[in-house]
């Protein structure tokens, strides 16, 4: 046993297959500590969680990408102060109390790195005590400011020229001003913009306002009643959504690829494990039964495994889904087991007829003939001399379907055939190419991942199967 | 070199190379091969008969190398020529080969015509009817209807095939044929045949060979001289005569003590040398039989022996053989 | 005692049918040492394999203890394994190399219902026996480890640690180095000295001559000549069993072997003699009608038209 695993890594192939299988299981069985989410392409709220096709954190080293911003959430804070009335902070609120018609300007500064983000947002919580207030916001970069949004008693609204939002005295008012929301009945700002651009303001804003450089929030208070007028401000923010997400960045939706991917990986081993269980299963006792017992029984079971070689698999299975998934006329069956039992069940001929020669070739050994000399039955011949002599066989046959198993459902699921409701690796592709456009960079962080996975995984179970083959071949060992 | 010799080999020692060490199959093996007359090279496996037949083609296998040593064929050493021109001019031509078996050579896919035919085109210039006509000469003197020229392999029996094995062996009329075990695959009735006819033919003919087998009974009937070889190592030389009657290496002497022979059979009585062929890659230390040996003393646990002339023409590699001196 | 009836075993190839063994009779008395000769593709490894049940025959039955062993099962087949061995030529090739030694041996005996205890005594003393001293260091080994001389020296003691009453040896020294084959054929004139009748095949008359007490000649299928050892060596009646005899090579300088077979490529009559286009004495009678064994002396029997 020491023997065979120093061999096995001596073999520089089967090492580095085995870190890429590894690395592989390792994503899949830790998915659920690698990423909260469960479900991407259905679960809205696992979606946006960024920009669409935003691009990986990391590839902002590329210069192309080096200014797209990350998702940006911040307390605004240390605020200049201008107006006339006093102003007090006591760790969590800022007081401002005014006279009739004095104001106070609360800046806050703000540093913008990037281009512009996907979208932007001010928040803060504001309780106006008196008679009326005005709460004005804007965004001021060095002489040009935008005036976003105003708040005054509903009452008072009428006063204005330019569009305001409804102000509750005396009440907790809870203000989010978006740049999605934002349009020309509610922002001055977007009111005073050119007709067209009124009406993709949510869109565009982002990009009209923001460019590297030094910004500033300014919650402008102002008393337009007659008696004193005290306002609390709590916690104001500032939070941005990037343009740059994760580890490999957002798809079409703003979900996270990374999750795709890691959930993709899960679902796809998992299918290959079940489904080549079956393949090796069915292969394997085919196989034997055909290349031990032989005669009629052979001929029999080869005649079958023709017949399953001759079934075409795609129509089969599309009138299949059609039955039982789709309409579920005769029994209603997910999409998942009938995948499984159709990829097993039309993919282990090939196996079947690799064991079989395999066990030919063993059973005219002479040691076989020896062990039914000694007075083994069939049973003991197989177990102890047939099986452990072809081991090497049926563990390249696992490694070699694994890769068949991954391709076959990877292609149904990139046609739309298999599973398109939850992440796989093959619909990932298949949606990510339906996707792609130079627009967007040709999303290679949506295609690549999937892409190379099938691969690299496919390869290096090619070279693990070739090298258990090798080495667990006991006529190799002798150095024939 | 000799006139007298149509080979001369000197110090030959061909080892190949393993995850272990040097695995010496010949070592320092020294002999000539009297033009006219056949040699035996005799021994079991392992001695390295394969090995000298293999360094004499240049056929070996990629680990192995030469260490030392000359094969001399008309005054030059094969060793050092140029290897298409060993193969184009030589190999065949001059020194040719019967292999072990006949499907080695014989190509299943092709009529016995067109391999002979490929045979001949692959040395010399001649047009298709004179080949042709070396052709029928040679199927003649092996007893073989021309028939058998538009047959494949798989329909000719076993004996016909080493027949045109033979015969192509002899097709560019050369000066010295190397039979390697060229009865094994055969029946007894057979292989009495073939050595009967390669006998004849190389009386016919003159052409001086070397016959290896590891059944020296085969060799008693057919062979001038006798090279007995024991684990890389050349054992014992002289005349076919000389090592029948009076055996001088302990190997020697058991071995053919251990031949059975059809006439003693009531005898009853079975020799054998007990041991194990040795280990070539750690081979033991001293004389390389001396495991093996009954008279094995001292010295030959310290010392190999080197050949020694113990009568005119018989040479022997022993301490202990008669005659022999004792170098302590 | 094992009796082998009018066998006869046929072989397909494609649409071919090969007559391996054709209507031969063999007789295996209770101690008795007999040798089986004749040339590849006599049939001789087929005759010796289906007096073990281990090719099926077309025909005939072979009856050990009176009972036909094609037939038999259950209790019986184990008890017919057991008390009927066999040893193969190649040692390489009828050992399991994945498996150690000791398994290699034991796996009769477990097969045969030993205990673990009682296995390991046998087999040690099996080991012994044939000459893998110590016993200890054999078991332990794989057979990549040992030569083919060990390793057909193992393959012996797999048979005998059952105890068996009758051995077929299917050409059990033609792989091994001439030096070392008498070593091996000893453990055969040991186990005969026990009792342990045996048949053993070869194509080399020279050394069954050595060990045996009877031998029968086989050719293309048909046994056409048996007696003792004596008769058959020193009287052959047969024209093969005289070539065959004639053409062993004798070690001894410039002895010339006779060759008493004409050389041809003329097919086998259908019906008559197997040997009739080689045969040197052949008459017309040879060409349609195949000859009847007939006892020429006591004990010696002969197939030819001759007789």
């Amino acid at each position: 046993m020491n023997r065979l695993v120093n061999q096995l890594l001596h073999r520089k192939a089967f090492l580095i297959s085995l870190v890429i299988l590894l690395f592989f299981i390792f994503i899949a069985s830790a998915a659920n500590y690698l990423t909260p989410y469960k479900d991407p392409y259905t679960i809205t709220s696992e979606q946006h969680l960024a920009a669409p096709y935003s691009i990986p954190i990391w590839a902002r080293i590329f210069p192309q990408y080096s200014k797209y911003p990350p998702n940006t959430n911040m307390d605004l804070k240390s605020p200049l102060i201008l107006g006339n009335g006093s102003e007090s902070f006591n760790g969590t609120a800022y007081t401002v109390e005014l006279k009739p018609s004095e104001y106070e300007n609360l800046s806050f500064p703000l540093s913008w790195n990037y281009q512009y983000p996907y979208s932007f947002s001010i928040s803060f919580i504001a309780i106006p005590h008196g008679q009326a207030a005005q709460i004005n916001v804007l965004l001021k970069q060095q002489n040009k400011t935008y005036f976003l949004e105003s708040f005054v008693p509903s009452a008072d609204q009428i006063l204005y020229t330019y569009p305001t939002c409804p102000l509750s005295m005396g009440k907790t008012n809870s203000i989010t001003i978006s740049s999605e929301s934002l349009s020309s009945s509610n922002s001055p700002y977007v009111s005073t913009l050119p007709g067209n651009e009124r009406y993709i303001a949510s869109a565009i804003l982002p990009q009209l306002i923001f460019k590297p450089g030094k910004y500033s929030v300014i919650i402008s208070i102002e008393n337009i009643g007659t008696s004193p007028l005290k306002v609390y401000i709590y916690q104001p923010k500032f939070s941005a959504v990037g343009r740059a997400y994760g580890i490999l960045g957002t798809d079409n939706n703003g979900a996270s690829v990374f999750a795709e991917f890691v959930l993709g990986a899960r679902f796809d081993l998992e299918i290959a494990a079940i489904a080549t269980l079956i393949i090796v299963g069915i292969g394997l006792i085919f196989g034997l039964v055909a290349g031990y017992v032989g005669g009629k029984v052979d001929l029999f079971l080869n005649a079958l495994t023709d017949f399953f070689l001759t079934i075409p698999g795609l129509p089969l299975l599309i009138t299949l889904e059609t039955i039982f998934v789709v309409s579920g006329l005769i029994l209603k069956i997910g999409i998942v087991p009938l995948l499984i039992a159709i990829i097993g069940g039309l993919s282990w001929m090939g196996t079947m007829k690799i064991i079989r020669s395999v066990t030919l070739s063993v059973r005219s050994r002479t040691f076989v003939e020896a062990s039914k000399a000694l007075g083994s039955g069939p049973f003991r011949i197989i177990r102890k001399h047939v099986l452990p002599n072809i081991l090497g066989v049926v563990f390249a046959q696992i490694a070699y379907d694994v890769p068949v198993v991954i391709l076959t459902e990877s292609g149904l699921d990139f046609l739309g055939l298999g599973i398109t409701k939850f992440p796989t690796w093959g619909n990932m592709l298949g949606y990510a190419s339906a996707y792609t456009s130079p627009a967007n960079g040709f999303v290679w962080w949506w295609v690549l991942p999937p892409g190379f996975a099938i691969i690299f995984l496919s390869v290096a179970l090619y070279f693990i199967g070739s090298t258990l083959q090798d080495v667990l071949s006991p006529y190799k060992v002798r150095g024939e | 070199m000799s006139s007298l010799n149509s080979l001369e080999i000197s110090s030959l020692s061909t080892y190949y190379t393993t995850k272990r060490g040097y695995l010496k199959a010949v070592d320092k093996v020294s002999f000539n091969l009297p033009k006219g007359s056949v040699l035996g090279l005799a021994g079991e496996s392992g001695s390295g008969k394969s090995t000298i037949v293999n360094t004499i083609f240049r056929v070996l296998p990629k680990n192995a190398i030469v260490k030392e040593g000359s094969i001399m064929f008309n005054n030059e050493d094969l060793l050092k020529m140029n290897l298409n021109f060993f193969r184009k001019e030589i190999s065949w031509k001059k020194i040719s080969w019967i292999p072990q078996g006949s499907m080695s050579i014989l190509d299943p896919v092709y009529t016995v015509k067109s391999q002979m035919i490929e045979t001949i085109n692959a040395h010399e210039d001649i047009s298709r009817a004179e080949a042709m006509e070396i052709i029928y000469k040679s199927l003649k003197a092996v007893n073989l209807p021309d028939d058998v020229l538009n047959k494949y392999p798989h329909q000719l029996s076993g004996g016909q095939k080493q027949r045109i094995v033979i015969a192509s062996a002899l097709l560019l009329d050369p000066e010295i044929v190397v039979a390697d075990e060229p009865t094994t695959a055969l029946d007894v009735v057979v292989q009495a045949e073939i050595v009967k006819l390669i006998k004849e033919l190389q009386k016919q003919r003159g052409f001086s060979m070397i016959f290896v087998t590891h059944d020296l009974s085969l060799l008693a009937g057919v062979s001038n001289y006798l090279a007995i070889l024991y684990g890389g190592k050349l054992v014992e030389l002289g005349t076919t005569e000389d090592i029948f009657k009076d055996p001088l290496h302990p190997y020697t002497q058991m071995f053919l003590k251990a031949i059975p022979d059809i006439r003693k059979w009531k005898e009853r009585k079975l020799y054998y040398i007990p041991g194990e062929l040795p280990d070539l890659i750690s081979p033991p230390k001293g004389c390389i039989f001396n495991p093996r040996c009954p008279l094995a003393g001292g010295i030959c646990k310290e010392s190999s022996p080197g050949l020694e002339e113990v009568s005119k023409g018989h040479l022997v590699a022993c301490y202990f053989a008669r005659g022999g001196k004792r170098n302590d | 005692m094992i009796e082998a009836e009018k066998i006869s075993v046929e072989f397909k190839s494609g649409d071919r049918k090969i007559n391996a063994v054709k209507e031969a009779n063999i007789t295996i008395g209770d101690g008795e040492s007999i040798g089986l000769a004749g040339e590849s593709g006599s049939g001789k490894t087929t005759l010796g394999k289906s007096l073990l049940a281990l090719v099926k025959p077309k025909e005939g039955k072979v009856l050990w203890n009176g009972k036909n062993v094609f037939k038999i099962k259950g209790k019986d087949l184990k008890n017919f394994r057991r008390e009927n061995q066999i040893i193969y030529q190649d040692p390489f090739d009828s050992i399991d190399i994945r498996m150690r030694i000791y398994d290699v041996i034991s796996e009769g005996l477990t097969v045969q219902g030993f205990s673990k205890q009682e296995q390991r005594e046998i087999i040690y003393s099996a080991l012994k026996s044939v000459g893998l001293n110590p016993p200890e260091a054999y078991s332990n080994a794989f057979p990549t480890q040992l030569s083919g001389g060990q390793l057909q020296r193992v393959a012996i003691a797999r048979s005998i640690v059952l105890n068996p009453k009758f051995i077929v040896a299917d050409e059990p020294v033609s792989m091994l180095d001439v030096s070392i084959r008498s070593g091996i054929l000893q453990i055969f004139q040991d186990m005969k000295e026990k009792g342990t009748s045996s048949l053993i095949i070869s194509h080399d008359i020279s050394t069954l001559a050595y060990v045996v007490d009877k031998i029968y000649i086989m050719y293309l299928g048909h046994v056409v000549e048996y007696g003792t050892t004596q008769q058959i060596i020193e009287k052959p009646l047969h024209p093969y069993t005289q070539a065959l005899i004639s053409a062993i090579p004798i070690p001894e300088p410039n002895h010339e072997t006779e060759i008493k077979l004409v050389e041809t490529n003329e097919p086998v009559p259908p019906k008559g003699c197997p040997l009739y286009p080689r045969c040197p004495f052949r008459k017309n009678v040879c060409l349609d009608n195949e000859p009847k064994m007939t006892e020429v002396e006591p004990g010696h029997y002969v197939s030819c038209h001759l007789y």
